[in-house]
């Protein structure tokens, strides 16, 4: 279990969130006057029933690869999703809300592997999410809530449950929040060449499709602040248990000869096969002059991440805003990541059109198992080649327009560019519209 | 040129460094949280309305960056998103 890995003072740390989440005392309550809490009351449930929201977004997301991740893998992508997200106040007290989803998915590597038994389950060319939710309160001070979440995509089927509680403080100038969510993951095992169907059993291989599963346990907590009239903040803590199948199906890795005369064997079948690769193999379009086997991806089936986030926006006048965030990052397997974000937000005409320029830097280094390059001579039990998994540094910049049209319709347009010290730049882009209603 | 890994690398549990860190500020939000301010009053808090004071006004946007970054990066879970479910591979 998650909470008896954690060391001692994490866990006591984590308790006394929850404590504090508890309601105080009775008197706290009591100490308002009527009028107070009827103020109070008005205020917190504002949200009509009946009123809600509707948010469309049309988003893309593509990057290059000028060859400096994997140097065995062109990672070029482009992802295109359009998403809807609304919530709906059914009655005063009680809320709905939920988000559907499609990305439509085309990389190189996907393309390449067309012509191989199955396609390579490469992101699988489509992906469907859905999230459906509710909140309740239970009075003002107090909401709990859950949701339901359901993906599918070409190797992928994934079901979730989430659950939240909420409680404000301090006249509402102090927000608690727990959330615990669980992910339940099932996987068609379709390897780097598209070949889903062997299970060693002792005696031999079968041709029974290989399957596995993931489960995800992740445990949130967020502490929302009012500093000053103009400052606000947000400060979090997330700790997160996966266990499973937690590699990437189709990722292999290539174990290289140190003579690249020297003749690989024939493949091999069983719970470590492989695939030869010769010095004329047109499977992944080597430049270097190399000789070698071919493994699928091996990591732990295991892995617990932690992560401190935070930000605090101030209002340096009625017309602008700045904003610092971060997070720091650190899980079992060796990564440690690090993340700076400052915003500038701006009103550019009063309350109808503002911008928001954002810069974020982001630095993280390899899981242990990573490495660009294998010894055939010396292979290691857990390998990855994944340039994700790699140590890199990130820096983005990207700007946002918002045009409030009237008080209930906005449309918003946004792009991002990253540059990235591996050479996997990317470009975002989003735009959309809410309505509230 | 290449960098070769041992497969004999002893695994670190965790950087000690960013643990220690992790707890402090654990620890100094918990004592915060429990204490907390009361300075600000409900008429005091007009600037919070304003459309460019709010933490998260386009769900759409958040939606996708956490997805990108969640694929795209060795690391996931913060603002906005928990460390979730699904391939997640780019």
């Amino acid at each position: 279990m998650l909470l008896r890995k954690l060391p001692p003072p994490f866990l006591i740390a984590i308790l006394a969130c929850i404590a504090a989440l508890l309601p105080k005392t009775a008197s706290a309550w009591q100490e308002r006057t009527a009028e107070e809490t009827l103020k109070e009351s008005e205020r917190s449930f504002s949200n009509e029933a009946g009123h809600g929201s509707v948010t469309f977004g049309l988003n893309y997301y593509q990057n290059d690869d000028n060859g400096d991740g994997n140097p065995f893998l062109d990672e070029a992508l482009t992802d295109i999703e359009p998403v809807i997200i609304f919530d709906y106040n059914v009655t005063d007290r009680f809320s709905i809300n939920g988000d559907l989803s499609y990305d439509y998915v085309s990389s190189a590597s996907l393309k390449r592997l067309d012509g191989l038994g199955h396609q390579s389950g490469a992101t699988g060319d489509y992906y469907y999410g859905a999230n459906l939710g509710g909140a309740y309160k239970l009075n003002p001070d107090l909401r709990i809530g859950g949701s339901l979440s359901f993906s599918t995509e070409y190797d992928y089927d994934s079901i979730g449950l989430g659950s939240f509680v909420a409680r404000d403080l301090n006249n509402k100038n102090t927000t608690l929040k727990l959330n615990l969510n669980a992910f339940q993951d099932s996987i068609d095992v379709i390897r780097w060449n598209g070949w889903q169907g062997v299970r060693w059993d002792g005696l031999g291989s079968s041709e029974e499709p290989e399957t596995d599963d993931r489960t995800t346990l992740s445990l949130t907590g967020n502490w929302y602040q009012i500093i000053t009239p103009t400052t606000h903040s947000e400060l979090g803590i997330s700790a997160t248990h996966q266990s499973g199948f937690l590699e990437t199906a189709y990722n292999f890795v290539v174990m290289e000869y140190d003579d690249p005369d020297h003749d690989p064997p024939s493949r091999t079948l069983g719970p470590d096969s492989f695939h030869p690769l010769t010095r004329d193999d047109d499977l992944l379009d080597l430049d270097e002059d190399i000789t070698g086997q071919i493994y699928s991806e091996k990591l732990p089936d295991t892995r617990t991440r932690g992560s401190i986030f935070g930000r605090v926006r101030t209002s340096l006048s009625p017309a602008t805003a700045v904003e610092l965030g971060g997070r720091l990052y650190a899980d079992s397997w060796g990564i440690s990541s690090v993340t700076i974000e400052p915003r500038l937000y701006q009103w550019l005409i009063e309350d109808k059109l503002s911008a928001r320029l954002r810069y974020r830097f982001y630095a993280q280094t390899a899981a242990d198992d990573y490495s660009a390059h294998f010894e055939m001579e010396d292979p290691p039990t857990f390998r990855t080649q994944d340039s994700d998994l790699g140590d890199f540094t990130a820096n983005g910049a990207g700007i946002k327009f918002s045009w409030y049209v009237s008080e209930t319709l906005r449309f918003d347009v946004s792009g991002d560019y990253i540059l990235r010290s591996d050479g996997i730049d990317q470009v975002l882009g989003g735009a959309g519209f809410n309505w509230a209603f | 040129m290449s960098a070769h890994l041992s497969p004999d690398l002893p695994r670190k549990p965790c950087k000690t460094g960013l643990c220690g860190l992790f707890i402090t500020v654990l620890l100094f939000f918990c004592i915060t949280a429990t204490f907390g301010c009361r300075g600000v009053e409900h008429h005091q808090k007009g600037r919070f309305s304003s459309a460019i004071m709010s933490f998260d006004p386009d769900g759409s946007e958040i939606h996708f960056h956490q997805k990108t970054y969640y694929s795209r990066e060795g690391s996931a879970g913060g603002i906005g998103a928990a460390a979730g479910g699904g391939c997640g591979c780019y």
